[in-house]
């Protein structure tokens, strides 16, 4: 037996039909081609499967498709045109916050509501904030770099060169 | 992993959630935020034929004083504690243990009731609520019962639920404006299930005082002997520190649980940690 559900996916209205077991994560990448959404440990540990639910972020390996029918879904895909996205995603490139980028998508989602909550203050908040997304590569340094340099642009943006 | 075939249903009230679960024919589970059930799922250590979704119901998302109560409903999600959303009549303790379970975007979807049925030995609601003396408001296909958690508690991940019980809120006694916690929590790495958890609560004004240890791979202990002393004590006084170390002892032996020479360390600690922090 399969659900029926209705949701807003990047703003756009998508309904689809799931299998109960079918978890968010793949519905978005299977069902939707949505493939900026990654699974690491598909058990709610590393993160990278992060997006936003009504606004908040969430696991979406560790959220039933089937439970997300009514409400609103932003994947990575879905930044193109956000302002803070467009800072923090500029910041990791400057300052080495990825390198095989596996874990990006959930880290950007991670710390653009990091940013937004007004908990990415120093490089101790940061670091506690960012416990729950793992990256196998940087080693955090980059990463750490990366978000105090996005949040210091937020609060006194750049002038325009 | 991906979880085995299940069926999902959403339903429209706690009464029909429980109708579903009771009617039945295979393994059929509540599912709230789903933050442990759902990894659970995905690994097949549990593999429900169905899940019956109550994290929309609007019974279990009430928040409301009554008395010297506060009534929480069990599919309020952690992050609401640590935001302050749910107003925190435990002196800021309601919101420190909130802020400590797992991640962010597991506190997003992760609920109170949700935690307190699971009953995971390490996670934080039930020493923290168990401190505070709460209780849960259970309903079931014969009605509604109010169970203390120092009844609710029975084991590692085990409780007093009946099979087709549903929690619908959480009652969580206020304490007084000058009441004293402390809460601490041992981990290796932020966020992860912890290795070692004490809480205390000396509230003078109430004549209420407890200390319980939590993550001790059993339901968390309450220390009477520990509460006893924290209580008759002016403050973090010179020698309390070796009083509260024998009681905890004599409570642990008097407990009949056996923990290895480390973890007994261990615990004593955080309990002598959560102590000092509730105390001076």
């Amino acid at each position: 037996m399969t659900n029926a559900i209705a949701l807003t996916l990047n703003g756009r209205t998508v309904t689809d039909r799931v299998e109960g077991r079918r978890t968010l994560a793949d519905f978005l990448r299977d069902q939707q081609g949505l493939t900026g959404t990654h699974l690491g440990c598909e058990h709610g540990v590393c993160g990278a499967c992060t997006v936003l639910l009504d606004d908040k972020p969430v696991r979406s390996c560790i959220t039933f498709a089937a439970a997300v029918d009514g409400a609103a879904v932003t994947t990575i895909e879905g930044f193109e045109s956000d302002a803070l996205m467009a800072i923090i995603r500029e910041a990791f490139s400057e300052a080495h916050g990825l390198q095989c980028g596996y874990c990006t998508p959930g880290m950007l989602i991670a710390v653009r509501d990091m940013i937004q909550r007004g908990v990415a203050e120093t490089p101790a908040q940061i670091r506690l904030g960012l416990a729950g997304n793992l990256c196998r590569c940087t080693g955090y340094a980059g990463i750490v770099r990366a978000v105090e340099l996005a949040n210091a642009r937020v609060k006194a943006p750049r002038p325009v060169a | 992993m991906k979880p085995a075939p299940l069926e999902y249903r959403r339903a429209r009230s706690a009464a029909e959630a429980i109708e579903l679960v009771q009617s039945s024919a295979g393994q059929a589970k509540f599912l709230a935020g789903g933050q442990t059930l759902g990894p659970m799922i995905n690994l097949r250590l549990a593999q429900p034929d169905l899940l019956v979704d109550v994290s929309r119901l609007p019974e279990l998302l009430q928040v409301k004083r009554e008395g010297e109560h506060l009534l929480v409903g069990a599919a309020t999600p952690h992050a609401a504690f640590e935001d302050g959303i749910v107003p925190d009549v435990a002196n800021g303790f309601l919101a420190r243990a909130a802020s400590g379970i797992a991640y962010r975007s597991v506190r997003n979807r992760g609920t109170i009731g949700g935690s307190l049925a699971h009953a995971d030995p390490a996670s934080d609601w039930p020493t923290a609520l168990l401190a505070l003396d709460a209780s849960v408001i259970v309903a079931g296909a014969k009605g509604r019962r109010e169970i203390p958690l120092t009844r609710f508690l029975t084991g590692a991940m085990t409780t007093a639920l009946g099979d087709d019980e549903l929690i619908e809120s959480v009652r969580i006694p206020c304490l007084a404006r000058g009441a004293r916690w402390g809460y601490y929590k041992r981990c290796r790495k932020l966020g992860e299930f912890a290795y070692s958890m004490a809480a205390v609560v000396v509230d003078r004004e109430r004549a209420f005082c407890r200390a319980v240890i939590g993550a001790t791979g059993g339901a968390p202990l309450l220390l009477e002997r520990t509460a006893r002393i924290l209580a008759a004590t002016g403050g973090w006084l010179p020698g309390i520190e070796a009083e509260i170390r024998a009681s905890y002892e004599a409570d642990l032996a008097a407990s009949g649980m056996m923990l290895d020479e480390y973890d007994r360390h261990v615990h004593g600690v955080s309990i002598i940690r959560a102590a000092k922090d509730a105390l001076q």
